[in-house]
């Protein structure tokens, strides 16, 4: 058995904020490719672009997390105000269900 | 002494920002100034500790909401969501700190290879001053020496005619007289020829060592800058980053370019129940065949055929009684934080992943391991060749090894001579990554940047 009180504003700030993770990584990543040929000329410069490439690769990934993090909380938060709501008029009261 | 004073290299300004590159080629002076752009190095730091500073920040935030969630909600959902949280942030946390330490590592490469530039290019600055003094002085020698043998010539003359008019007698006394007086003039200006030979050799034997000095620090400057870029090499290259695992998907393997077991119907994958099937990789480990009707009863505990061992496989009702009184819906977190369902694997056989799932630096099937069977050293012909046939990119570098990226820019193959500054890396070698940037040998197996598998040889 679960319990969860759905203040949906809280819930959805909360997932709001994990949304907003891949919004702030995706600008990161545009920021690395900013810096590719940053180490051009050096003997750096294979290990310097083989990090951007590894990274350019995976934090995508980061922020996928977050935005699947926000969903799932959002989804958690809706499908359990949609339940309040559905006992709410099944039972024909108002209270909060916790 | 003779030199020629070649026209100087054209200086590029010191310590500029983005964009400046400093690299002088020896010219006259002999000395080569470290390549590269300390200002964008510098800046890719920065941009580097801003990212480790914004995935430090979501580190915090996926926990600080997960806390701020947990006093309302309890559960089994909610302490999925919990678990899952406290990983994703400590992936985010992970990978701060791995971008943190490249932003220092890059920051300290930066302000050596600045140093070093700054000497080197003083060191040309110099030598340049100290060609310009010798050319001075070469004919400041040859000068003088035309003085003192004019000198010297005309002293031989005076005293000659002075020798003469001596044996005129008498009549010849004024005569000998004016040609003594000659001659003693002549006397003084071979002297002070003399002397401006003497003061000119001295002149160029220190500028000559003056010049061997600056050059001498030239090449220091240029071998600490190659130095101080093999350690940024190095440090960069043992970075790595993980993948977070993600909401309604099973924990699998991630970064993978295909699945890290064999589908239904592809190549590898035995369509009948119960066929022996031969793992290229782990002979033996994971290629028993799973019977067609499973042992899950009690006398067989702990066999679980599924992909996760038990992750995904318990199965969870849509919607779950919560009691009599609230007979409502008990929702899964997220209608699928790990009820989604995971892509089916082969029931019959699972091979690693390692090599890309591909046949890429497996052992047969035409993979990077190919070429080294049965004790086999490959040609660097035939490396360059494998990487082309993969449809992967030589990445240019006038100064660096050849470098085959894919095309995710992840580098998948380096073809390496060696360096004797470098021990354990002396000889020509190979490095490889796999599809995730993680180091393999030739055969997919994972391996560490000093390991002997991650230096596989070639023959030039």
């Amino acid at each position: 058995m679960s319990e969860f009180s759905v203040t949906p504003e809280h819930v959805i700030a909360a997932a709001g904020r994990l949304s907003a993770i891949s919004g702030h990584v995706a600008d990161s990543c545009g920021g690395l490719r900013g810096c590719s040929g940053a180490a051009a000329g050096t003997p750096a410069e294979g290990a310097f672009e083989g990090l951007l490439g590894h990274f350019s690769t995976v934090l995508p990934h980061f922020g996928l997390a977050g935005e699947r993090l926000g969903a799932a909380v959002a989804g958690a938060g809706s499908n359990y105000s949609g339940s309040e709501v559905e006992i709410a008029g099944a039972c024909d009261g108002g209270g909060r269900w916790r | 002494m003779a030199v020629s004073l070649a026209p100087g290299p054209v200086l590029a300004p010191l310590g500029g920002g983005p964009g400046v590159s400093v690299g002088v080629s020896p010219g006259a002076t002999g000395i080569q100034v470290a390549p590269g752009d300390p200002g964008s190095l510098l800046a890719s730091s920065s941009e580097l500790a801003r990212l480790g500073q914004m995935l430090e920040d979501h580190s915090s935030t996926v926990l600080e909401t997960a806390g701020s969630l947990a006093p309302s909600w309890l559960g089994q959902a909610s302490g999925a969501y919990q678990q899952l949280s406290s990983i994703v942030s400590a992936h985010f946390r992970a990978a701060a700190g791995t971008s943190r330490t490249a932003a220092a590592s890059l920051r300290r490469y930066s302000a050596e290879l600045d140093r070093c530039q700054r000497e080197g290019m003083q060191a040309v600055t110099h030598a340049e001053a100290c060609l310009k003094e010798i050319h001075d002085q070469t004919a400041r020698l040859a000068a003088a020496q035309a003085a003192a043998g004019a000198a010297q010539g005309a002293l031989n003359t005076a005293r000659a005619q002075a020798t003469t008019a001596g044996a005129a007698g008498p009549l010849g006394v004024p005569l000998a007289a004016a040609a003594d007086a000659q001659a003693s003039i002549e006397q003084g200006r071979l002297t002070s020829a003399e002397t401006e030979i003497q003061a000119a050799r001295r002149a160029l034997t220190h500028a000559h060592e003056d010049l061997t000095m600056w050059q001498g620090r030239g090449r220091r400057a240029w071998e600490e800058a190659q130095s101080a870029a093999d350690q940024a090499s190095g440090s960069l290259e043992a970075l790595t980053i993980a993948a977070p695992p993600l909401a309604g998907v099973a924990a699998l393997p991630l970064l993978s370019a295909t699945p890290p077991f064999a589908l239904p119907g592809e190549a590898g994958c035995p369509t009948s129940p119960g066929t022996p099937v031969e793992d290229p990789l782990f002979p033996g480990l994971l290629a028993d065949p799973i019977p067609e009707r499973l042992p899950t009863g009690e006398s067989l505990p702990g066999i679980e055929p599924v992909l996760g061992g038990g992750l995904i496989a318990d199965p969870i009702p849509e919607r779950l009684p919560t009691g009599e009184s609230l007979p409502g819906i008990e929702p899964v977190l997220g209608g699928g934080l790990i009820a989604d369902p995971a892509p089916a694997p082969c029931p019959r056989h699972q091979v690693d992943d390692t090599g890309g799932g591909t046949g890429e630096g497996q052992s047969s099937g035409g993979g990077l391991g190919d070429l080294y069977d049965g004790g086999k050293v490959p040609s660097e012909a035939e490396l360059h060749g494998y990487a082309q046939g993969q449809g992967w990119q030589l990445q240019p570098s006038p100064t660096g090894p050849p470098k085959y990226v894919d095309g995710n820019g992840v580098p998948r193959l380096t073809i390496k001579s060696g360096s004797a500054r470098t021990p354990g890396s002396e000889g020509p070698h190979i490095e490889v990554r796999d599809p995730s940037g993680q180091r393999t040998d030739p055969f997919g197996n994972p391996v560490l940047r000093r390991s002997p598998g991650n230096h596989y040889p070639y023959t030039p």
